[in-house]
């Protein structure tokens, strides 16, 4: 009996499911079985006063505001229209930015480069000039021991590679 | 037959009405608007029907789900492609937005309990918005004491009368999975109207 119930309960489901009526074995179970009726009853009675009830409810809102929708719509447009131009602006910021500082960057190095160059250069010109006394005692040191011609040699050709005056 | 004829020549209409809306692509014309508002007259029972059982009748949330739901559409019809029927759509969209609300709200709710530092308990709980108004519609009473899914199967079926392939366009669960939880659903209902006199 109780399988049959269970069947026939899944029974009223479907038809409720299709809306169809109620197939003839269904309804000569329900004649004899308060239960299954009473399940069929209830659902039937609840979705009929659950659609009066939410009815009765719904009737207390009044009409849809439908004419405030414009001005709301617009409101919240007016809040994201700005948003291109507030990203493009950062986006810009950002761009310049990181451009000044590259510009920068690039300004310094090149000025150092230009001082390092001339630093450099000092450095070097000294350097051979201090060689240049060095040379001049090596070769003297050495016409000490091979003669005096070679002083004249070593000097001229010092100063031929390294175009100075002498 | 007399049934089908309405509800296709009310999905035509509605069909109309959207591509009227549509129509130039300037929605705030007053033609347009017109046919926006026929639109949702037409839907706006059905719509509040179900943001109350889901809102559990809580008319604030329901005001500002509604209103939340129109601006949607505004700016969503140009985009409807008349794949489903416009109501199959809007219950969905509705159904969405209560969710959405109702997770806000609890979140809202969560950050103030561990502010004050009393235990978070939900906000939509069964019964309490009811209690809460006064409206201690039995009815609702035992509505409330569903879970939201069951709730919605019972409303979109029994009260709206949509056919099952139009819930599972709107709950996004299979067909089988909307006929067996509709069935418990009832069978659950069926068992708490038993100790009630209704």
């Amino acid at each position: 009996m109780k399988k049959d119930c269970r069947n026939i309960k899944d029974m009223i489901q479907e038809s409720l499911d299709q809306g169809a009526a109620l197939p003839v074995l269904v309804e000569e179970h329900l004649k004899n079985c308060p239960a299954c009726r009473s399940f069929k009853e209830s659902l039937e009675q609840f979705s009929m006063k659950l659609k009066a009830s939410l009815n009765k409810e719904i009737e207390t809102l009044g009409p849809p505001k439908f004419s405030c929708l414009p001005e709301r719509l617009s409101e919240r447009r007016g809040h994201r229209q700005f948003l291109p131009w507030i990203a493009a602006l950062i986006c810009f910021a950002l761009i310049s930015m990181f451009g000044y500082r590259g510009y920068i960057s690039y300004r310094t190095k090149s000025f150092l480069r230009e001082e390092n160059r001339l630093f450099v250069e000092s450095l070097f010109t000294q350097s051979i000039l201090e060689q240049e006394d060095s040379l001049e005692n090596i070769a003297l040191s050495t016409t000490w021991f091979q003669g005096s011609d070679t002083v004249s040699e070593l000097t001229e050709d010092f100063s031929l590679e390294h175009e100075i005056n002498l | 037959m007399r049934i089908t004829e309405t509800k296709e020549t009310k999905l035509v209409d509605d069909e109309i009405l959207i591509r009227q809306f549509v129509g130039t692509g300037l929605h705030h014309s007053a033609g347009n608007r017109k046919a926006f508002t026929t639109l949702m007259e037409r839907h706006i029972k059905g719509m509040r029907r179900l943001l109350f059982t889901l809102l559990n009748g809580n008319m604030e949330d329901m005001e500002d789900a509604e209103q939340e739901i129109l601006i949607s559409l505004f700016n969503t019809l140009p985009h409807f492609r008349f794949k489903s029927s416009f109501k199959t759509y809007l219950y969905r969209l509705c159904r969405n937005k209560a969710i959405d609300l109702i997770r806000k709200k609890n979140r809202e709710r969560k950050i103030l309990f561990s502010i004050s530092g009393q235990p978070s308990s939900n906000l939509y709980e069964p019964e309490a918005e009811v209690l809460k108004k006064e409206r201690g519609n039995r009815i609702f009473k035992l509505l409330f004491k569903l879970r939201e899914e069951e709730r919605s199967l019972i409303l979109l079926k029994d009260v709206e009368g949509l056919s099952i392939k139009e819930i599972t366009k709107i709950l996004s669960i299979p067909e089988g999975t909307v006929k067996s939880r509709l069935h418990r659903s009832r069978e659950k209902l069926a068992e708490l109207m038993a100790g009630e006199d209704i």
